[in-house]
């Protein structure tokens, strides 16, 4: 239905335009600055001469960094950490969810555990009760102190406690008339129905693990075991040189190669940005599916 | 047909969680109970320490030590040798780099989870350590088993090296011995402006502040822009501007001893005259505008690419100063001694530089092997027949000497490497340097320009150490951890400080009344009891 913009509508479009146009350069400044870092030689990184364009390029950060076996083996953890916890946090997210979901004549405990789940949100041990737990439990310096503790993704099982919601009853009701056992109709009709959902909380879940640190600093006795992100952390943070020891100081200084922080950071960014793409398609029909029932 | 295939998924997972944690407890089992055999089964010489040490194991000479030779942290020539001369097997629990290290080792400590022998980084760390009753005391173990040569090591500088770690009269902690030249705070100028500019080197801080008007004025780039400034600072200037505030006998970062009492060196009225310099300088434009935002890092960048003529640190700025060049062809940096106010030398205020120290946990049986540790290891690298192509750079490899599970330097070693050198040269006997003096002199030879510039003969920090040490020094009148007021309200007070003496610098606040009025509320937030406190806890001789 081709119709005439108003003045008004074509101001707002050219006006809409030019603010998401400066809100994406704003987002993306910061990565070109950082290519453009891991690109330079040092000694004009670290003059302060470089912005948005490399200068005098080499490649010599990325050579250094791929051949830097520290940098491949917290790497190698990540992808083992983050195809691991994904796998994990999606199906908890689908079995717990999909009982939630349900109405309460049919599950007459259901707001307790709802309020359950959701009390965790709110409140939780604090850091070192949760150290003590895992330290307990063995799985210091194991993949599991990374996954485990993180498995029930309480955030996710509300999204998609909704999402479920919304399947209509009367497939449901279908289902059941046909024999189906709640098994069945949890695989082979909600999650087929509810695959832009999964797709969303698996991407969720992904950005997660493949950005979380903290745990990874705490959890790992030694920095061998470092996930990407908390390898990364070490070799970026902002370092003091009042607190630490000379020795380290000194080493610093010398090593501060900041188009090699760069050139990690880029590579540690890659795969991430890889996966996006990928699951771009579900969020758009996602979109739609939702705004065709409405 | 589905629904069976869907429980065989779910219940792999199954399997894989519970097997994924079980072998883990098991594996941690395992562990704990061979070390309980080892200590009280076979010989009784051979034993295993769980060990805590802030190394980093990411860090690029690890990593060539592992391509170059096949040795780990865990596994590499130190570790061997502590096994065979003495039975002694190292199991690393802890090991990350500084920031982490200290935050595992407070959760560790809240956890009760320590290691046998391990690495203190902060004094308060310690001190909670000493008052828990967590560590084993270690003073008579040390009189009664360190070797000379270690004994004259240690206490090389100052007996009073063991202060940080003596609790009820009794030494807890057994220091890792840095050299505490470390602490000397450089005058950096470049002096190849100075020469086109036709300037004499500075004498006195008058002349320091001609010289940053004349490189501000003057154009010493030779670009026609005024786009040069005199000297750097940064938002940590208490610490990396520490040689400017010492020409005028202040000292920002000690405590130093005044009217029988040990007070705090920032909010003595010596800090005034320095603090209107900075202000005068700032308002003439001759420092970064931005200096409030700007950390050390940043700042340099500046004198990097060539717009700074002058900065304030450490010698191993050498690193940083090293990339000027690429920048700037015609850039030749020297160190000169500290400029001070009445052109007098400088005293010079140091702490005991150390990173640290090694305790032992409560209840480890023979704590007297950490210093059967350090006596062979001090006995490889400073002892009769010292093999420092084995043990402190080797194979290409930078910094041997610090992947050991115990870790100590001679404090001397970089002073003396440089008085050797500057002998060998003087006399022509380059080829009969040893020990750290031929490992700096091959590096010179090498080309290697940072080397040369921190311990080569001619204008270099280590020249004016050389001058200087020890007859301008002058240690810290307390060595101690923080008391425990300043562990309260001691970050309270710091941003008072820092945020006063910033505005300062910014003409903001008047450097006389402003001064003033930060010390009264200085004092009246904690300062003056923890000055009391201090007091209280300073050994008395």
């Amino acid at each position: 239905m081709p119709t005439r913009q108003t003045r008004g509508q074509k101001l707002f479009g050219v006006f809409n335009y030019a603010f998401l146009g400066l809100v994406a350069i704003i987002c993306i400044i910061p990565f070109v600055h950082i290519i453009a870092l891991s690109l330079s030689d040092n000694s004009a990184v670290a003059g302060g001469l470089v912005h948005l364009w490399p200068v005098r390029f080499t490649l010599e950060p990325y050579n250094y960094v791929l051949e830097r076996q520290a940098f491949w083996r917290a790497f190698g953890i990540t992808i083992q950490r983050a195809t691991i916890g994904t796998l994990i946090n999606v199906l908890l997210v689908i079995l717990i969810a999909f009982p939630l979901s349900k109405k309460v004549e049919s599950f007459k405990m259901r707001s307790v555990y709802v309020w359950i789940f959701f009390f965790t949100m709110l409140f939780n041990g604090g850091l070192i009760p949760n150290y003590i737990l895992i330290k307990e439990l063995g799985l210091m310096d194991t993949i599991w102190a990374l996954v485990l503790p993180g498995a029930v993704t309480v955030f996710n099982i509300i999204l998609m406690l909704n999402f479920f919601r919304e399947v209509p009853e009367e497939l449901d009701d279908a289902a059941n008339i046909d024999g189906a056992t709640h098994w069945r109709t949890l695989w082979q009709i909600y999650v087929p129905v509810s695959m832009p959902a999964i797709a969303t909380i698996t991407l969720f879940c992904l950005v997660g693990h493949w950005n979380s640190w903290f745990d990874g600093l705490i959890y790992m006795r030694s920095a061998e075991n470092y996930p990407l992100q908390s390898y990364l952390q070490t070799i970026v943070v902002e370092f003091n040189f009042q607190t630490m020891t000379a020795t380290e100081a000194e080493r610093l200084a010398k090593l501060n190669d900041r188009s090699v922080k760069g050139a990690q950071m880029i590579v540690a960014a890659i795969p991430i940005l890889l996966v996006y793409p990928f699951l771009q398609k579900y969020f758009v029909s996602g979109i739609r599916l939702g705004s065709v029932k409405g | 047909m589905a629904k069976q295939l869907w429980m065989a998924c779910l219940a792999s997972l199954v399997m894989v969680l519970v097997v994924g944690c079980s072998s883990n407890n098991g594996g941690g089992n395992t562990d704990s109970t061979a070390n309980n055999d080892s200590n009280t089964a076979d010989s009784q010489e051979a034993i295993t320490y769980t060990f805590g040490r802030n190394m980093n194991p990411n860090d690029e000479n690890v990593s060539k030590l592992e391509k170059n030779t096949g040795e780990k942290l865990a596994d590499n020539r130190w570790t061997r040798l502590f096994k065979e001369q003495l039975g002694i097997s190292v199991d690393y629990k802890m090991l990350s780099d500084s920031t982490s290290y200290d935050q595992k080792l407070k959760l560790a400590m809240a956890s009760g989870d320590l290691p046998d022998i391990f690495q203190v980084g902060q004094a308060s760390d310690m001190q909670q350590l000493m008052e828990a009753g967590a560590v084993e005391e270690i003073g008579t173990l040390y009189d009664e088993y360190a070797s000379d040569l270690l004994k004259s090591i240690i206490e090389s500088e100052t007996k009073r090296v063991f202060e940080p770690v003596t609790y009820d009269g009794k030494v807890y902690g057994f220091p890792i011995k840095m050299p505490s030249t470390n602490g000397y705070s450089h005058l950096w100028i470049r002096e190849d402006w100075l020469t086109k500019l036709g300037l004499e080197r500075p004498k006195t801080i008058e002349d320091v502040y001609n010289i940053a008007t004349a490189f501000v004025k003057n154009d010493p780039d030779g670009n026609g822009k005024a786009d040069t400034l005199g000297l750097e600072i940064d938002n940590d200037f208490r610490y990396n501007m520490q040689g400017l505030f010492w020409a005028y006998d202040a000292f920002p970062l000690n405590w130093i001893e005044k009217d029988g009492k040990v007070q705090r060196g920032i909010v003595q009225p010596e800090m005034k005259e320095p603090l209107a310099l900075l202000q005068k300088m700032f308002k003439e434009g001759l420092l970064d505008k931005e200096f409030g935002s700007k950390d050390n890092g940043k700042a340099m960048e500046s004198v990097v690419a060539g717009k700074t003529g002058m900065f304030y640190g450490p010698h191993w700025m050498a690193f940083t100063a090293e990339k000027t060049l690429a920048n700037d062809k015609n850039a030749k940096w020297i160190t000169v001694p500290l400029p001070t106010k009445t052109g007098e030398p400088a005293k010079i205020p140091l702490k005991i530089s150390a990173d640290g120290w090694m305790v032992v946990k409560k209840g480890t049986k023979h704590p007297e092997n950490l210093i059967k540790m350090m006596n062979l290891y001090v006995e490889q690298l400073f002892g009769a027949n010292p093999d420092y192509n084995k043990w402190f750079t080797a194979d290409d490899v930078q910094g041997i000497w610090w992947m050991s599970p115990v870790y100590s330097l001679d404090p001397m070693i970089d002073l003396k490497a440089h008085q050797d050198i500057k002998k060998a040269v003087a006399d022509g006997t380059e080829s009969s340097l040893t020990g750290s003096g031929k490992g700096f002199y091959d590096a010179i030879q090498q080309g290697n320009w940072s080397i040369n510039m921190m311990f080569g003969p001619g204008d270099t920090p280590f020249n004016f150490v050389d001058a200087s040490y020890p007859g301008q020094v002058m240690w810290d009148a307390y060595l101690g951890a923080p008391s425990p007021t300043e562990v309260a309200r001691g970050s309270s007070m710091d941003e008072l400080l820092v945020t006063t003496l910033t505005s300062i610098i910014q003409g903001k606040t008047k450097a006389e009344s402003g001064f003033d009025d930060m010390v009264a509320k200085w004092n009246s937030l904690g300062g003056e009891q923890v000055t009391e406190e201090i007091n209280a806890m300073v050994p008395k001789n």
